[in-house]
């Protein structure tokens, strides 16, 4: 579940839906924006908005390209909401879209990357975890949180498309290895083994700022 | 905790990952969010990457690219003036080498013994016109003095030459 690490509940609103608590109306918002009902896809709109942008803005390190990759991935889900099927929840199936499509848009992009990073919460000076990490563990003491956020998107951004979703996916949005396996459309070993080799490669990126 | 180089214990990285979930879209972002969305649709959009093609290409010039290397980085600008300056500085440099070439040439070179090979013709008015204009050709660097034949070879060292009023030996015919 995406909401079940305690950090995150300073950061991300909470909303009380999930794949795995599908909510009882979801099914029939679905159905309703599938006739053509706008106001109903709206609502859907808003329940996923914040994921679906978080996700496509970690994989690109860019608030412009984001915004218009997770518009883009609802307005195409509408289009085909007639060939959603209703195997996944309708939350897998817009991850789906939107992953397929930031992807196909870094690999066009390739290394023409800009950092458009978006500003830090203030509530990141209050978390204990980071503080602690910042000023017991890492050597250079006097790195601001702006510039460890750089160094941090610049590190993701050297990581492959899928070795950087699986990270965004379970390191930074919180969803379990079963839910990448879905979006991602592959076993649990594969997300497995990629977080492994991910985290290895952030790992060596990042090491001024971990010991 | 103190954690090797090559430990696989990925504590505190996941720690460090946390700042990501700080970086938060501008203040109500979310409020026009699905808005936009549901106007996008309105207007007819597919979804397909109309503006994201335009940013890739937009991005993709080498110009573009180049511009934004030069803003972010004033070292880069410097280096990037001195080069130009560089440039212009060795081409005027450059010409002005030219000029002193031909002039040193000028003066140890006996000008009438190579420049002289014309046919001899009654008219003497013809092979003074000779004699007077090799040596201010020469002086101009014009003539390539290595040249024995009547026709003479337009030297071309210089950059600033197509700048430059150009001149060559005009043959009489014999009368």
């Amino acid at each position: 579940m995406i909401m079940a690490e305690p950090a995150r509940r300073n950061v991300v609103k909470e909303t009380n839906d999930s794949p795995a608590e599908a909510i009882p109306d979801e099914l029939d918002l679905v159905r309703r924006a599938r006739e053509g009902d706008l106001a109903a896809y709206d609502d859907l709109v808003k329940r996923y908005q914040e994921r679906i942008y978080a996700t496509v803005y970690h994989m690109t390190s860019n608030h412009e390209d984001a915004n218009d990759l997770a518009q883009e991935a609802f307005i195409k889900a509408f289009h085909a909401l007639k060939s959603f099927k209703g195997g996944s929840s309708f939350y897998t199936w817009v991850y789906r879209i939107a992953v397929n499509k930031t992807i196909n848009f870094l690999k066009q992009r390739k290394n023409k990357s800009l950092l458009s990073l978006d500003d830090i919460d203030f509530n990141a000076e209050h978390d204990p975890d980071l503080m602690a990490l910042i000023s017991e563990k890492t050597p250079r003491r006097e790195i601001s949180l702006t510039e460890l956020q750089e160094k941090l998107n610049e590190a993701m951004q050297k990581l492959s498309e899928h070795h950087r979703l699986v990270v965004t996916l379970h390191d930074v949005q919180g969803l379990s290895h079963e839910e990448i396996a879905k979006i991602m459309d592959c076993n649990i070993g594969t997300v497995r083994s990629r977080l492994f080799y991910a985290r290895q490669q952030l790992q060596a990126y990042l090491s001024d700022y971990l010991k | 905790m103190s954690m090797a180089p090559d430990s696989q214990n990925f504590e505190d990285l996941q720690r460090l990952l946390t700042l990501k979930r700080y970086e938060q879209p501008p203040p109500g972002y979310f409020h026009h969010f699905s808005g936009t969305v549901i106007s996008r649709i309105e207007a007819g959009e597919t979804g397909g990457s109309g503006r994201l093609s335009v940013r890739i290409s937009s991005n993709g010039s080498w110009f573009h690219n180049f511009w934004k290397a030069l803003e972010r980085r004033p070292a880069l600008t410097g280096a990037f003036g001195i080069i130009v300056c560089g440039f212009f500085i060795s081409g005027i440099a450059l010409s002005e080498k030219s000029d002193g070439e031909a002039a040193y040439v000028t003066e140890k070179a006996p000008p009438l013994a190579l420049v002289r090979n014309v046919e001899p013709t009654p008219d003497r008015d013809t092979t003074l016109f000779h004699e007077r204009s090799a040596g201010s050709l020469l002086a101009q660097g014009l003539v390539n003095v290595s040249s024995t034949n009547g026709a003479s070879v337009i030297r071309s060292g210089s950059l600033f030459d197509s700048l430059r009023p150009q001149s060559s030996l005009v043959s009489w015919p014999p009368q």
